[in-house]
């Protein structure tokens, strides 16, 4: 297991949540998303349920986890759930992360993994890559493909080093809201599907609280869901700390 | 004369002339019926109900003919005690290689690893990065720096910075339990000798010591060690029945005696091969014992219905000759009794049995009028014998047509069905007169048996002629509510629910799924390369629900690696001296304990890690459980064997006596784990196939050493539901087309018998629609008879789920035999009731008939249903059941409501 050094929470936050300001340009349209996802600090509790096969509801794994986040890198994750691992945490700083093994009570430096590989059983379906920091703008760059009376569809190609060859987003015109982005690779055309399903406001804010990231190639998917969540708060510092998250 | 009298009066004719010759022909069938039975193969598996044209069938043949379908006899056993049970098994396995009947039919036998292979190839087997890291473990071969090594080497591998390891996929926890095995092994076995060092000679301890660690556990373990599992591969494959009867014959003699000389452990089998031998015995009693014990209540049945026993032991004797020579038949034809096919003979005693009523009651009736033999039996032809035959010619046309279906399974069922009935019918209109002529009751006064009034039926009639209104209501509403249940009926998917209850085979298939945690039906697929199956295998191993895979390119990395490890190799032989003499003492002992410590650490560490990707209930988790204690975050649980803890209390316990031992015990393993080392580092070339063990050589390749079996497990839960079935069965079948098993042949079945269920439903309906429009001629009473039908089909599969009862692949199959049986009461009443038009004669005519007719069915499938050891015969037995019971009551309650509602109520 090793975990992005994004927070979660923050990072999906900022993959969808959009300016509320319309423009017809591709360039100005994906700012007003990106901007509307920035935040500084933020507290959130959120489910992730893993589904082996996206067609069966009833076998998945859950985990309930405590996201603390700073800035567009930083993040700190304790597991609430499951049972056996209660208590374990994670510090994602600067593209290092560190473990903390209540079970043994050591703090381990774990390896950092490649942008494409999944972050399984915390991630499932999301990889480094689609947690990682950055805004869309200096990810990729957008064109738009098509555009009719509700929505443009934006083609992103990445600026830098990416396991994918482009992504599609759809972008409503009344209000910006994103509800699907699709992931092309090289290898496996049309791979990953994200679908927000619930938005509600949350510090005055409309955010995404339920999305599924669905992989068409391992017919398997992940849901996310925010259960609470507060944004641009205080946060301790020790969370961020490697010599004192743990404490 | 009509032209059929005339056929009639001529085979009326024919068997008064020769009704002494007839009963001798007959009997000449029989025996010629009997040595052509002998023929016949009986088939248990989904498969046989396939095309082999079929490509998944095709591909699944290829793999048996090759390489004997990956067959095996696995042989477990229980027990408390591991070196006992260690021991069992190579006794158990001496014996079964002094007996030269079995070994000539033995391909392999897999007890445990082969050290004479690992000294030779053991390090070709690691990945190149890893043999760097070895270097490092190996430089120090005394117990405290090797510790430490491993330790170091541990934190790369999976907890560390550096980790390359992720616990993710099925392969990585499958390799990271093996890890913890031998770990546990090893740690186990050093405090054993710590604690009793005089238990063995030191230079044992330190040999057997070096070797668990680097041989790693030599037997077959689940992860609590109370059960051992070793395999033996056939030199047959799983369709030659005679060969596996015989070869399982002499293994449970062998378990016997073995278990006799070990009466603490339990010694069991299990594997394709046994189970294929346990099922012959379950289908040869379902074929045979269900069916004696039908005869025997229907004639119970008829004696106390009919008060003329021999005509009924007759008519029984003559159903077994018609049944017979079906089986005649298909030893000639078909030569296969499969699946559905086993419950012909039922189904024959339900149906035939009709046809020698009808010419028994005629004959005595004729005779009680006054007529002679012959021409009682000359007016039975005239009067039933052309309603006999067209019931027959309906019925057996009804099964032909489901040939038509163009699936295989259909087609034997409808041509096995269709001749069933027709020499049944043969045997009830030649050899029965003849016997009635020859042997028949000569004085016809009555008996003194007890007699069933059949009364009630009139009275039923009665009654809902009287409350038709009440009767049509609560019927459409029971209708409407099982229309609705309907939807309540689920597929079991569950292969081994089908097999037969309490076999011991399948009792200790379950036990192994549940101890190894393994599921039993591999998917396999045939490579025509080492090449290509190393690319099957890095997709699979990528691949969902995959749970491991059983391939030779394990052995066989590609050219540049097997270099890379070469090289590897060749630093580790040419190491300096890798071990010294140490003398520990008390604060070594400090040392020795916090690496215990660590070693800890790092397993619970990495049970943590592997809950992320592979969830709470893996196999790690489970094994690091059983090995220190669980864990819950900070919280301890349930104790386990605290194999470090235990060690670490000992040492700590007389640090200074236990630094004496250790120096001892150290000594001699550095000096072995050193010999091990060099004996292992002697590989200085790629590895050849016939480097390979035997076993694996002679399982895994075929004669031409190119061909290779690729064998795929699904995960534990792939098998508990149909989503995750079709999900493996997609995602291998991305890989190759060709992988084929019994996932994927469970799902093709499925579809084929989905959609050719309902092709021979519509077959059959319209073929007997067809029939009542030739008989009726009148729309009217087409519908008449044909409501009974329709209401039960729906009765049934409403009451069906809500008796607990779950559709499967092959009762599926079935369902359309009801309505070919159900139509006929409708007929009958409906056709009686055009001519009376009185419900009370009907009923008390005819009503006895359906109900007999009714009831006969209904023991057979009864007694199949309660008495069939097959899950799937005795599912098709309750289905048939059910479908029959629910066409009875709807023909004698619902249909006399509908034949006189349009009547103003007037005297009956």
């Amino acid at each position: 297991m090793h975990f992005s050094a994004k927070l979660l929470g923050i990072s999906l936050i900022s993959l969808l949540t959009f300016s509320l300001f319309a423009d017809e340009d591709a360039l100005s349209i994906i700012r007003k998303v990106d901007e509307m996802g920035k935040t500084n600090t933020s507290i959130a509790k959120m489910s992730m349920l893993t589904f082996p096969y996206s067609e069966d509801n009833s076998n998945y794994r859950e985990m309930k986890v405590l996201a603390y986040g700073q800035g567009e890198d930083n993040s700190y994750m304790e597991f609430i759930t499951p049972k056996s691992i209660q208590g374990l945490r994670i510090l994602s700083l600067e593209g290092d992360q560190w473990v903390y093994f209540p079970s043994t009570g050591r703090v381990r430096k774990i390896a950092a993994k490649s942008k494409n590989q999944s972050v399984q059983g915390v991630g499932g379906d999301f990889s480094y890559e689609d947690l990682g920091g950055g805004s869309m703008e200096e990810n990729y760059t957008f064109k738009i493909t098509n555009s009719d009376d509700k929505s443009w569809t934006l083609e992103g190609i990445p600026k830098k080093e990416s396991s994918y060859s482009k992504v599609l987003i759809t972008v409503l015109k009344d209000n910006y809201q994103t509800p699907k982005i699709e992931f092309y690779t090289a290898e496996d055309g049309h791979k990953k599907d994200l679908i927000v399903e619930e938005y509600k406001t949350i510090s005055g804010r409309l955010m995404p609280t339920r999305m599924t990231m669905l992989n068409l190639i391992k017919q398997s998917k992940t849901v996310v869901i925010m259960h609470e969540a507060e944004y641009d708060i205080p946060i301790d510092d020790k969370y961020f700390n490697p010599m004192r998250f743990y404490k | 004369m009509k032209s059929e009298e005339k056929m009639m009066t001529a085979i009326a004719a024919f068997v008064v002339r020769f009704y002494k010759w007839i009963p001798f022909v007959a009997l000449l069938l029989f025996i010629l019926s009997i040595i052509s039975a002998s023929n016949i193969e009986t088939k248990t598996e989904i498969k046989d109900l396939m095309s082999e044209k079929d490509p998944l069938i095709a591909s699944y043949i290829e793999v048996d003919s090759v390489f004997a379908g990956g067959a095996t006899v696995m042989i477990t056993i229980e027990g408390n005690d591991k070196a006992r049970m260690g021991q069992c098994a190579e006794d158990f396995v001496a014996s079964v290689r002094a007996n030269d009947r079995l070994m000539r039919e033995i391909k392999a036998i897999n007890l445990k690893v082969d050290r004479q292979f690992m000294d030779d190839w053991g390090l070709m087997l690691a990945k190149a990065k890893d043999l760097e890291k070895t270097q490092e473990t190996f430089s120090e071969l005394n117990l405290l720096p090797f510790i430490t090594s491993l330790n170091n080497s541990f934190e790369e591998t999976y907890t560390g910075d550096e980790a390359e390891e992720e616990l993710e996929t099925n392969k990585q926890e499958k390799d990271a339990v093996a890890t913890l095995a031998q770990l546990e092994s090893f740690f186990t076995l050093m405090r054993e000798y710590l604690e009793n060092p005089e238990a063995v000679p030191f230079e044992e301890q330190g040999r057997t010591l070096a070797e668990t660690f680097m041989y790693g556990e030599p037997y077959q373990f689940n992860h609590d060690n109370t059960m051992l599992l070793l395999t033996i591969t056939p030199t047959f494959n799983t369709v030659e029945i005679e060969k596996i009867v015989a070869f399982m014959k002499e293994v449970k003699t062998i378990i016997t005696k073995t278990n006799n000389r070990y009466p603490d452990l339990k010694i069991s089998y299990t594997g394709d091969v046994p189970i294929q031998s346990d099922e012959q015995d379950a289908l040869g009693f379902d074929m045979a014992v269900p069916s004696i014990v039908a005869l025997m209540l229907i004639l119970v049945l008829f004696i106390f219905s009919f008060n003329q026993l021999r005509s009924i032991i007759f008519i029984l004797a003559v159903l077994i000759l018609g049944i017979v020579f079906n089986y005649g038949f298909i030893g000639i034809t078909i030569k296969e009794i499969n699946m559905l096919t086993s419950i012909m003979a039922v189904l024959l005693i339900g149906l035939g049995v009709d046809y020698g009523i009808q010419i028994v009651t005629n004959f005595t009736t004729y005779r009680e009028d006054g007529c002679e033999p012959q021409e009682a039996l000359r007016l039975t032809y005239l009067k039933a014998g052309m309603g006999t035959l067209l019931a027959a010619l309906t019925t057996a046309i009804a099964f032909f047509v489901m040939s038509a279906t163009g699936v295989k399974a259909f087609e034997q069922f409808g041509i096995v069905m269709g001749t069933g009935i027709i020499n049944c019918f043969l045997a009830m209109f030649f050899i029965l007169p003849s016997i009635l002529l020859w042997w028949g009751k000569k004085d016809l006064g009555k008996t003194h048996l007890p007699n069933i009034n059949y009364q009630f039926l009139a009275n039923l009639g009665k009654t809902t002629y009287k409350h038709r209104t009440t009767t049509i209501i609560v019927g459409s509403i029971i209708t409407i509510g099982l229309f609705a249940a309907m939807f309540l009926n689920r597929m079991e998917y569950d292969m081994m629910k089908l097999e037969p209850e309490n076999m011991p085979s399948i009792t200790q298939y379950k036990k192994v799924m549940e101890k190894f945690e393994m599921t039993p039906f591999a998917s396999t697929v045939i490579a025509n390369s080492i090449e290509e199956a190393r690319e099957f295998t890095e997709q699979l191993e990528k691949t969902p629900l995959v749970a491991d895979i059983n391939s030779v390119s394990y052995f066989f990395p590609p050219a540049d690696e097997q270099q890379a490890r070469l090289a590897a190799i060749a630093k580790i032989r040419n190491m300096p001296p890798r071990y010294r003499t140490m003398n520990y003492t008390t604060e070594d002992m400090e040392t020795f304990t916090y690496e215990v410590q660590r070693t800890e650490w790092n397993i619970i560490e990495m049970g943590d890690l592997s809950v992320a990707g592979l969830g709470e209930n893996n196999k790690i988790v489970k094994k690091r459980n059983a090995m220190i204690h669980e864990v819950f975050g900070a919280e301890v649980g349930k104790p386990g064997r605290e194999v470090f803890q235990k060690l670490i209390m000992l040492i700590q316990s007389n640090p200074a006596k236990y630094a004496e031992r250790l120096s001892k015990l150290d000594h001699y393993f550095a000096r072995e784990m050193d010999a091990i080392v060099t004996r292992m580092s002697r590989a200085n070339r790629p590895m050849t196939i016939n480097d390979l063990p035997e076993s694996v050589r002679k399982s895994m390749f075929d004669a031409t050493g190119k061909r290779n079996l690729v064998m795929i497990y699904p995960d534990e839960g792939v098998l508990d539901n149909i989503d995750n079935i079709r999900h493996f069965n997609n995602s291998v079948a991305r890989v190759s087309p060709r992988i084929t098993g019994a996932t994927q042949i469970m799902t093709a079945w499925l579809a084929e018998v989905i959609s050719a269920s309902g092709k021979a439903g519509i077959f059959v309906f319209a073929a007997v629609i067809f029939f009542l429009i030739l008989n009726f001629r009148d729309i009217k009473y087409v519908v008449f008879a044909s409501v009974p039908l329709v209401l039960g089909m729906i009765w049934m599969a409403g009451i069906y789920p809500l008796l607990g009862q779950k559709m499967n692949f092959v009762n599926i199959a079935v369902v359309p035999l009801v309505i070919g049986m159900g139509i006929d009461f409708g007929i009958h009443i409906a056709h009686r009731f055009k001519v009376e038009q009185n419900i009370e004669t009907v009923y008390r005519y005819t009503g006895k008939g359906v109900f007999l007719s009714a009831f006969t069915t209904m023991i057979g499938f009864g007694s199949l249903g309660l008495i069939g050891r097959f899950g799937s015969v005795n599912s098709m037995g309750r289905i048939l059941f059910i479908g029959i019971l629910m066409c009875l009551l709807t023909t004698l309650i619902i249909l006399p409501s509908l034949l006189t509602f349009d009547k103003k109520n007037k005297p009956l």
